[in-house]
């Protein structure tokens, strides 16, 4: 009988320990969940920056006579792309490894569609010497390095998050809760290779719109 | 329990060389938090003017609180400066916490690239834009001259000029009044608590009076009353990091 007692409190002991470890390991999940939630919507966040900026850009560059028109309507309908993902699904991407990539894809298309407008840039001397161009030009540089900074630490942040889930015996609460992976930015396919323009067409003088 | 061995599969998976697969690859080591704020590590100043920069920026920090600080670099080995700066920001953390006021001017010698780095409070006083300007009119023309010294000093007055207009109204040394009246009457209470305990010893009440002092979140009243009590010891200068954040502002440029 007293046996059975000390095996009884034994058991019940280990169980509440147990139960313990387990609350306080999905305590840290959920902190960690988090903290890849809040970089996301920094992501977010600096990507919308980009968008906003584009229309006057494209304003800005198109008062200037004979711009390569080409170039600007890749800029314009990347940026269509870009926005017509809701804003439900861009904070749900995290979730969803397919709404991930394709967030990624649109926003890679107008990452090159813009890097492109600014080599074609280099063509309209007009254009480099309009204060309020330079001033977007600036902008946009900057977000553009916001967004690669956000991108990293999305990265760093999803690593460990990533990593805790799948250690063990973690494992084993992250799947009994359903926290699920988290994907990762990869580095854009085109931005190792500077985009490619064609430096002989001659620009075409005078004749305005 | 678990900790130790976490901390040995961690160490175990660095030295594997598998930590951080999805960010790339950390060429130069971060020297650590300075308490300077000019730091010359690529020698591009004389003495008496990396000396006349210290007590300037000293001094804007004690009027405004911003932290701007100068580090300059013989080359980043390869790195870009953008990646370096931003990781320099985030180790170093001028500006005070929660304003994020900081700015960082960057400069590498061998790369031949300056940057400035702006936290997110002083984002809205220095734009992209302004940087670039600042770089373009008042660093970049003397770097390309050789004239490092004009340019990092001009740079640095631009960069002050732009911030000082953010937080003019929370200064830290500007109105320590209402403070101070505060801590008088902490330490009046004090005394008197201390007095009717009948204990003579000063160190309890200057504990107290430390204790209260920082609650209010070091850094930013540390340099403004250092000879209040002997709570701080950072009389008038030395770079302490407030605390504070970026997130990639700011603008690069190459001479």
């Amino acid at each position: 009988m007293k046996k059975f007692l000390v095996f009884l409190l034994v058991v019940g002991g280990i169980a509440v320990l147990a139960g313990m470890w387990f609350v306080r390991t999905r305590n840290q999940l959920v902190t960690l969940d988090e903290q890849v939630k809040t970089a996301w919507s920094q992501v977010e966040n600096v990507y919308q920056r980009r968008l906003d900026l584009i229309p006057n850009l494209v304003a800005t560059v198109k008062g200037v006579a004979n711009f390569e028109q080409e170039t600007l309507q890749k800029v314009v309908e990347a940026r269509s792309q870009a926005t017509q993902i809701s804003p439900q699904a861009l904070q749900g991407a995290i979730n969803d490894p397919a709404a991930f990539e394709k967030f990624q894809a649109a926003q890679g298309a107008l990452s090159s569609a813009l890097s492109r407008l600014l080599v074609v840039v280099e063509r309209y001397p007009e254009l480099k010497a309009n204060q309020n161009f330079l001033e977007l030009q600036a902008q946009l540089e900057g977000t553009e390095n916001r967004i690669a900074v956000e991108r990293r630490r999305f990265n760093e942040v999803a690593q460990g998050y990533n990593t805790a889930i799948r250690r063990f015996p973690e494992s084993l609460v992250a799947s009994l809760s359903g926290f699920a992976a988290r994907p990762y930015f990869q580095a854009d396919p085109g931005a190792a290779q500077a985009p490619k323009v064609d430096f002989s067409k001659p620009v075409p003088a005078g004749s305005g719109p | 329990m678990r900790k130790p061995l976490r901390q040995t599969l961690i160490a175990v998976w660095a030295l594997l060389g598998l930590a951080a697969p999805a960010t790339g690859v950390a060429a130069v080591a971060i020297p650590a938090v300075p308490d300077h704020y000019v730091n010359d590590a690529a020698g591009l100043l004389s003495p008496a003017v990396r000396d006349a920069l210290e007590e300037k920026l000293a001094q804007f920090e004690r009027d405004t609180s911003n932290q701007v600080l100068v580090a300059t670099f013989p080359d980043l080995q390869g790195e870009s400066i953008e990646d370096f700066s931003i990781r320099l920001a985030e180790k170093w953390k001028p500006g005070q916490s929660g304003r994020d006021n900081g700015a960082i001017l960057v400069v590498s010698k061998g790369d031949r690239k300056v940057r400035i780095e702006v936290g997110y409070g002083l984002e809205g006083a220095i734009p992209d834009a302004a940087v670039k300007a600042i770089l373009q009119r008042e660093i970049l023309p003397a770097f390309k001259q050789g004239d490092f010294e004009g340019g990092i000093q001009t740079g640095v007055e631009a960069v002050l000029k732009a911030s000082a207009g953010e937080y003019k109204g929370l200064p830290s040394g500007g109105s320590p009044w209402p403070v101070l009246l505060f801590f008088a009457f902490v330490l009046l209470f004090l005394i008197f608590f201390f007095m009717a305990m009948a204990r003579t010893k000063s160190y309890g009440i200057r504990r107290s009076g430390s204790y209260d002092y920082g609650g209010w979140g070091g850094g930013s009243w540390g340099s403004s009353s250092g000879g209040w009590g002997g709570g701080t010891s950072s009389s008038g200068g030395g770079f302490s990091s407030g605390g504070g954040s970026f997130g990639g502002g700011g603008a690069s440029g190459s001479w």
